[in-house]
């Protein structure tokens, strides 16, 4: 029998929790916690639908506005002051205005995973990579707060101005095509749309006639996924649908180069905390973040029939 | 010995760094309003209804409502059986409450010194206090319960005044809150 270890590219998972143990068994915290941290950042990036639609900020201390009332931060974000002009004589002038820019404020929360815990012991009888799983689970915990933080936010605004904010009809041109002409009649540029992928594979049946026979080529050979866009507007699709409604997309005005829908920042992302005392084990992810739409006017919603 | 099949499992939260011995819970805010809930919406989020340091308990979602003993709320209380109330450690008045609208809220187990309370003479240490009501216009904060025990005044004990009793100079009652319903 050979006395020597075979080396290979792929680590057990077994090992991996007991690297994971014994990292922290020597003090070495930091490494596990920063291991974990930028795997859960990038999954991040990818699972949560909002921070497709307005990207996330990091923001630190001197940029975070103080209040008289209160400990907690708040960031303040000015809105672009309205203005005209107008034609008039030679002899004439402009209106005289007295300018007032107005402002909406971001106040902060913090999302955090539930608490696991476990005693070492029993963590080494784990097969699967337990601490890739927990740490994955708790980013899509986080994400779908994020997500339904955003949507009870969207919902509300649409619920306040349903009759023109509010575009119906089927999954055909026309009602994505009123949608985008009801954000344009705003002057509101559109950026991208949202829905949940279930409905976005509606788009299958979009025939050849609608979208050309190269589009519905591609559909047959290869699905709904090498579709990014719908009649060129980008389209963040999520399987959230017991958060996002099935029924319904969302078109937003763009964030970038010019913002004209709102901010979200991050006083810190996701960030792994590991401990232990004697056997027990504990870790958890946590962030703290702010979340806003300041132009309520730069959404439309498209209510499918 | 473990069986993972069981589905039994705890849960709950950490205890508060101030009150270790209180249980500690977060509970969504019924009825608040998001930023644009309402017409002439900033962004800005709105405050909600729970106050600092106000007595709380649940609806029958299971979401925060201030505690009444006038009204309400106080539903098992028609059945003769108490309700847990809790004290809304920040309420959802201040930033990251009227962002998140849910509020960490402490059972019993803890001693504390507020200002949300009804003034009255009978305030002195060892006196029974439970939650106010609308007759009062002291909704969710702490008054003397005058008439302790008797189901039918639908006033609920929640607590004591403690040895500090009412503070004159600071405007603040010490109260202690012992575990259990």
């Amino acid at each position: 029998m050979s006395n020597y270890q075979q080396e290979s590219p792929e680590v057990t998972a077994r090992f991996v929790n007991s690297n994971f143990v014994r990292k922290i068994e020597e003090g070495r915290v930091k490494e596990a916690e920063v291991e974990s941290s930028a795997f859960i950042r990038e999954k991040l990036r990818q699972e949560a639908a909002v921070r497709e639609i307005i990207v996330p900020v990091g923001i630190s201390e001197d940029e975070i506005d103080r209040d008289e009332n209160t400990d907690q931060p708040k960031k303040i974000i000015d809105k672009e002051p309205d203005s005209t002009a107008t034609f008039c004589q030679f002899q004439g002038t402009g209106q005289r205005t007295w300018f007032y820019g107005p402002r909406y404020s971001i106040f902060f929360g913090k999302v955090e995973s539930q608490r696991f815990t476990k005693s070492k012991f029993e963590l080494m009888t784990y097969t699967s990579d337990i601490r890739k799983i927990l740490s994955d689970n708790s980013v899509k915990d986080m994400a779908d707060e994020e997500d339904r933080a955003f949507y009870n936010l969207v919902t509300d605004i649409i619920a306040l101005n349903p009759a023109v904010q509010r575009t119906s009809g089927p999954f055909q041109s026309s009602t994505f095509k009123g949608s985008g002409q009801s954000m344009l009649r705003r002057r509101r540029p559109i950026g991208k749309m949202l829905m949940t992928k279930s409905r976005f594979m509606d788009a299958i049946d979009l025939p050849a006639t609608t979208v050309g026979s190269d589009v519905a080529k591609r559909n047959f050979d290869e699905g709904i996924e090498a579709t990014q866009k719908l009649w060129g507007y980008p389209c963040v699709t999520t399987i959230k649908a017991d958060i996002y409604d099935d029924t319904r997309a969302y078109m937003f005005a763009p964030q970038a180069p010019n913002n004209f829908l709102g901010n979200f920042y991050l006083l810190q992302d996701a960030t792994l905390f590991i401990k232990q005392e004697a056997d027990i084990i504990e870790f958890w992810s946590y962030e703290a973040l702010g979340l806003g739409i300041g132009n309520a006017l730069s959404i439309q919603e498209i209510l499918f029939t | 010995m473990t069986i993972l099949t069981s589905k039994f499992n705890f849960r709950g939260r950490d205890p508060h760094p101030a009150a270790k011995a209180s249980l500690a819970t977060v509970l969504k805010v019924a009825g608040a309003l998001g930023p644009y809930s309402t017409p002439g919406g900033s962004g800005t989020p709105v405050v909600g209804p729970i106050f600092r340091g106000a007595i709380v308990c649940m609806d029958v979602n299971g979401e925060a409502i201030l505690a009444d003993s006038d009204v309400t709320n106080l539903a098992f209380r028609a059945v003769g059986q108490k309700t847990p109330f809790f004290v809304a450690v920040d309420g959802d008045q201040d930033f990251d409450g009227a962002f998140v609208h849910k509020v960490t809220a402490l059972q019993g187990g803890m001693e504390i010194l507020t200002d949300q309370f009804t003034a009255d003479p009978g305030l002195i240490p060892g006196a029974p206090v439970c939650p106010g009501g609308t007759i009062g216009t002291d909704v969710g904060m702490f008054r003397l319960a005058i008439t302790t025990g008797v189901l039918a005044t639908d006033e609920q004990v929640y607590g004591y005044v403690g040895s500090e009793g009412y503070n004159a100079v600071t405007g603040l009652l010490h109260v202690i809150i012992p575990q259990g319903v």
